[in-house]
């Protein structure tokens, strides 16, 4: 099948270029504010450290040369992967990071496809039975999801799953359950966001003469839903998918700081209180580049699922 | 259609005092009251009347297609089916295999993300029980019977890929996927080119003798239904008002409302001499006798009281719901024409399109790239327009009606040669002049829904151009927007309205408002009455030929609904694929037609007194590269027409003239 779809290679380069566009100037403006905010080695060493320390601390790191020049060094070693060495342990801030990956891509990852197979049906469920008590009752809910902080929901399960029912554990991932409360906590925002919008975008296109026409010639419900209504109405919101996997990763660091979860965010929140600038850039540049590559992937997304992207659509050829 | 047939024959549909209403809270609106109707094997009925009569809602009932604010009450049979009494998953089955429905616009009507094959031959699988190799091989044959060129191809392309005429097709095809006993068509060419809607038409009335159905085809326009249907029912608010064979209708219709319609038909020969007053009542409105006794021309105190029953003849065959039956006059048509000559003054011209072309840059798809290409929608065109004179543009979709207007207006840019109002160039949008420029060239739009801000009043809106260019003092603006409203025929009332308000003839007067507000010396009408019904339509034109006349406003109207234009223009050009193919005076393009294009054209235009002919069976969706563009649709064109550009004919000393090799000889 695929084979049959010539791939429009100018849209695919026109948006591999814009993604690394943005991620030049993610690492450029991180340069600018890193440098703008103070000079390092002042920040980092304690007030009353010798002047002469100063100077040879600057000229080991390299901040007397022209600020260009620092800037070139800064790309440097990007391309080959050198940011610097944590000033806590004098480990590469890059493996520091690295290390920590796949705990935080165990919890997001999951998140997101609970986020997924909560949401959508929840909201598919709601626009069928619109004005039911089934559509109120997950709308109430959804509504809620979202407007609960992160923070606070976590201590809540915390308290209630933890402290009184002594079911889950608090913290750390390594036993069988630990998953189970930073995921909820992570996931359920996202649910409730995307349920809305598949709900109202569901809404908006059952009442589409399409949808008339295919129960006219005899289609069953469920199909008119799966295969008419369903991959309509999940065009608008593949957007709002890419936004919630930006929101996904900014929750994560205040989830895994909750739950002592030992992943990327916990380890930028005391990177940044211990003002370790190498990891704490580190950091930021990585999720940069997550964020950029998911927006790709949406891109991408409307490109499969819209034939009208990919073919690109005549309008009035009548 | 004989009556003894008729009798022994059981209905493929059957409707018995049926009464449709719509709940809103704890009030209940009845839409539908009182209805009956038989439709027989090969019988096509047309179902006529003006938007709000209650048409679509009748087929939508039929299919179980409206949701739970709807009430039904009586009866309705499809092939021995008593729909009323079955559950939602028994009408499934019945949806599809016993009838079938097709829509107004059939681009809407196709899941836009799947390919037509895909969505065809799921439907034949379903209902005819057959495997996918087998539905996709009925398929693509069914894409041949309906009349889609390449159907193998097409078989695996997207609605979007297809025009208009070939969507109706595959929706038609789908419909008859179940090889269904009924079929229920919700004005299925109103959306279409009238070449193309011709042979949609002539594709129902082959695919009905052939399959043997029975069809109900609802459409406001009565020159479509003469031409197809064996039967007519006209409804009004909800109510048969008369009914009986296509013939005796049309040539003896004794309801006054009936006559009214036929008497607005604007026609091919009269232009649109008249048109019913008024409009229908809501549902929630409906007056207590006869719904159209506020319109009606003979009605006395007992039509305000009772409401009439439907009353059949002695030969049973017609029947009709009035007390007063009248006699039908037909309206005799005026002949126009003196004013027209006395524009043979030397003045220049106030707009002139000195061989002004259109570019638009298009993604040509290869391969593997798409590459740019350029496309000239409008093509070296010259057309001057005289101040007071007024212009008709006809073409079907596509032939660069609107790239002229949007030349004109200044949004695009000529590629070639110029566009001179007054002599001076037509500055584009968005540069300081074209302020001074807005106020003497305005737009009237085809959707006036569409042209209006929904969260601002109508009295705004109109405000909003004069208080922009400082046309009035503050405190004089308000008397001016009511005399604007007085010259449209909107009631100072409407002032506080909102658009939602407001019925779609009374917007597209608002439209008309707003833009006399700047007192513009030229009126570009982009199909201003193709959103509209028939009888307001004819309001609308009449409107536009009162306010020319006040106003000396020179007047360019696009469309593609000849008859619309024989009572308001001077003068016609025609388009075909980006160029003006003939020009010349209103009355003598309707009596004599020098390009096969227009011939084919007036021909194709469904009216009262004459058959619809298609000769057109070659529909590409592109044109030659050189030669004359109308080579594949021509009837008599030679290997001349397919080399050399046709030459420019003149064709009398007023400056008509017709592009084509064979003038006098075709």
């Amino acid at each position: 099948m695929w084979g049959h779809y010539k791939m429009n290679m100018i849209y695919i380069l026109q948006k591999v270029l814009r993604a690394l566009l943005t991620l030049i100037l993610v690492v450029t403006f991180i340069f600018i504010v890193l440098r703008v905010t103070g000079d390092p080695v002042v920040t980092m060493l304690p007030d009353d450290t010798d002047p002469e320390i100063i100077e040879q601390m600057r000229i080991a790191w390299g901040l007397d040369k022209p600020i260009w020049i620092q800037y070139l060094n800064y790309w440097g070693g990007i391309l080959n992967g050198e940011l610097g060495n944590s000033f806590l342990d004098g480990r590469p801030a890059v493996d520091k990071i690295v290390e920590r990956i796949p705990e935080t891509l165990r919890l997001t990852l999951t998140s997101f496809f609970v986020m997924l197979l909560i949401g959508i049906p929840a909201g598919v469920f709601s626009a069928i039975n619109r004005n039911s008590w089934i559509d109120r009752t997950i709308m109430t809910l959804s509504v809620s999801g979202f407007s609960l902080p992160n923070f606070f929901l976590g201590i809540l399960l915390i308290i209630v799953f933890s402290i009184w029912l002594r079911w889950l554990p608090s913290s750390g991932s390594e036993r069988d359950w630990s998953l189970v409360m930073p995921v909820i906590t992570l996931a359920t925002a996202g649910a409730g966001v995307i349920a809305r919008f598949i709900r109202s975008s569901m809404l908006e296109v059952l009442g589409k003469q399409y949808v008339r026409a295919a129960i006219a010639r005899g289609m069953p419900k469920y199909q008119v839903v799966c295969q008419v209504v369903l991959p309509n109405a999940a065009i608008p919101v593949i957007t709002i998918v890419g936004f919630m996997i930006g929101t996904l990763i900014g929750g994560s660091i205040v989830t895994e700081t909750i739950f002592s979860w030992p992943g990327v965010g916990r380890l930028l929140i005391s990177s940044v209180t211990a003002r370790d600038l190498a990891v704490v850039q580190t950091g930021i540049m990585m999720v940069a580049f997550t964020m950029i590559l998911a927006n790709l992937i949406v891109d991408f997304a409307y490109f499969i699922i819209d034939p009208r992207v990919r073919l690109g659509a005549k309008k009035g050829d009548n | 259609m004989n009556p003894d047939n008729q009798i022994k024959e059981t209905p493929l549909l059957k409707i018995k005092d049926l009464t449709i209403s719509l709940h809103q809270g704890d009030t209940v609106y009845p839409v539908i009251e009182s209805f009956n109707l038989e439709v027989n094997r090969k019988q096509i009925i047309g179902l006529v009347g003006e938007s709000g009569s209650g048409k679509s809602v009748l087929c939508m009932t039929a299919m179980k297609l409206l949701d739970d604010k709807w009430s039904t009450k009586g009866q309705i049979n499809i092939n021995g089916h008593d729909i009323q009494s079955l559950s939602n998953t028994e009408m499934t089955k019945i949806r599809g295999n016993d009838a079938a429905m097709i829509f107004q616009d059939a681009s809407a009507s196709l899941n836009p993300v799947s390919k037509i094959g895909k969505q065809l031959s799921e439907t034949i699988k379903r209902l005819r029980g057959v495997n996918a190799k087998e539905a996709k091989a009925i398929a693509i044959d069914l894409l041949g019977h309906v009349g889609i060129p390449e159907p193998d191809r097409r078989y695996n392309e997207y609605p979007f890929q297809l025009s208009g005429g070939q969507n109706q097709r595959v929706m038609i095809a789908l419909a008859l996927a179940g090889k269904p006993k009924v079929l229920f068509a919700d004005e299925p060419t109103t959306a279409l080119d009238v070449t193309v809607q011709a042979q949609i038409l002539e594709l129902i009335q082959r695919l009905t003798d052939e399959s043997e159905m029975g069809v109900v085809f609802v459409s406001h326009d009565l020159g479509v239904v003469a031409n197809l249907c064996t039967d007519i029912v006209v409804m009004y608010a909800g109510r048969i008002v008369e009914q009986g064979p296509t013939q005796t209708i049309l040539e003896n219709p004794k309801h006054p409302y009936t006559q009214g319609l036929i008497n607005s038909m604007p026609s091919k020969h009269g232009g649109q001499p008249f048109y019913i007053k008024g409009k229908v009542p809501s549902i929630m409105k409906r007056p207590k006798g006869c719904a159209f006794a506020p319109r009606c021309a003979v009605k006395t105190q007992a039509c305000e009281k009772d409401i009439p029953e439907l009353k059949r003849d002695q030969k049973e065959t017609n029947a009709i719901a009035c007390f007063h039956p009248t006699e039908f006059i037909k309206h005799k048509t005026e002949q126009q024409g003196e004013s027209e000559l006395d524009i043979n003054q030397p003045a220049p011209p106030l707009l002139e399109l000195k061989s002004a072309s259109c570019d638009y840059e298009v993604l040509v798809k290869e391969e593997f790239f798409s590459k740019k290409s350029m496309f000239r929608a409008v093509d070296s065109i010259d057309i001057q327009i005289h101040e007071g004179n007024s212009m008709a543009l006809i073409g079907e979709s596509g032939s660069g009606k609107t790239s002229i207007s949007k030349l004109i207006l200044g949004i695009e840019a000529p590629s070639t040669g110029e566009v001179l109002l007054n002599g001076k160039p037509v500055p584009r949008i968005g540069t300081p002049e074209y302020k001074k420029f807005s106020k003497t060239v305005q737009l009237i739009p085809q959707n006036p829904s569409q042209a209006l801000d929904p969260r601002i009043t109508i009295g705004k809106q109109i405000a909003e151009p004069i208080i922009i260019h400082q046309l009035a003092k503050l405190d004089k603006v308000q008397t001016r927007v009511h005399q604007l409203m007085d010259s449209v025929g909107l009631t100072r009332e409407l002032f506080n309205s909102y658009p939602h308000e407001l019925s779609g003839g009374q917007l597209q007067r608002a439209v008309i408002a707003r833009a006399l507000s700047l007192k513009p010396k030229i009126l570009i009408c982009d199909e201003p009455t193709s959103a509209l019904d028939v009888s307001v339509q004819g309001q609308i034109v009449e409107l536009l030929n009162n306010l020319r006349q006040k106003y000396n406003l020179t007047i360019l109207f696009i469309t593609h609904d000849l008859r619309v234009i024989r009572s308001l223009c001077d003068d016609v050009a025609v388009m075909f694929a980006g160029k003006i193919i003939e020009k010349s005076p209103t009355s003598e393009l309707f009596t004599r037609q020098h390009h096969p294009y227009s011939k084919d054209l007036l021909a194709a235009a469904p009216d009262l007194d004459s058959r619809i002919s298609t000769s057109v069976t070659n529909f590409k969706s592109s044109f030659p590269s050189t030669g004359c563009k109308y080579f594949d649709r021509c009837k008599g064109s030679t290997s001349l027409c397919s080399k050399i550009d046709p030459p420019l004919i003149k064709t009398d000393s007023k400056g008509s003239y017709t592009l084509c090799h064979y003038v006098g000889t075709l």
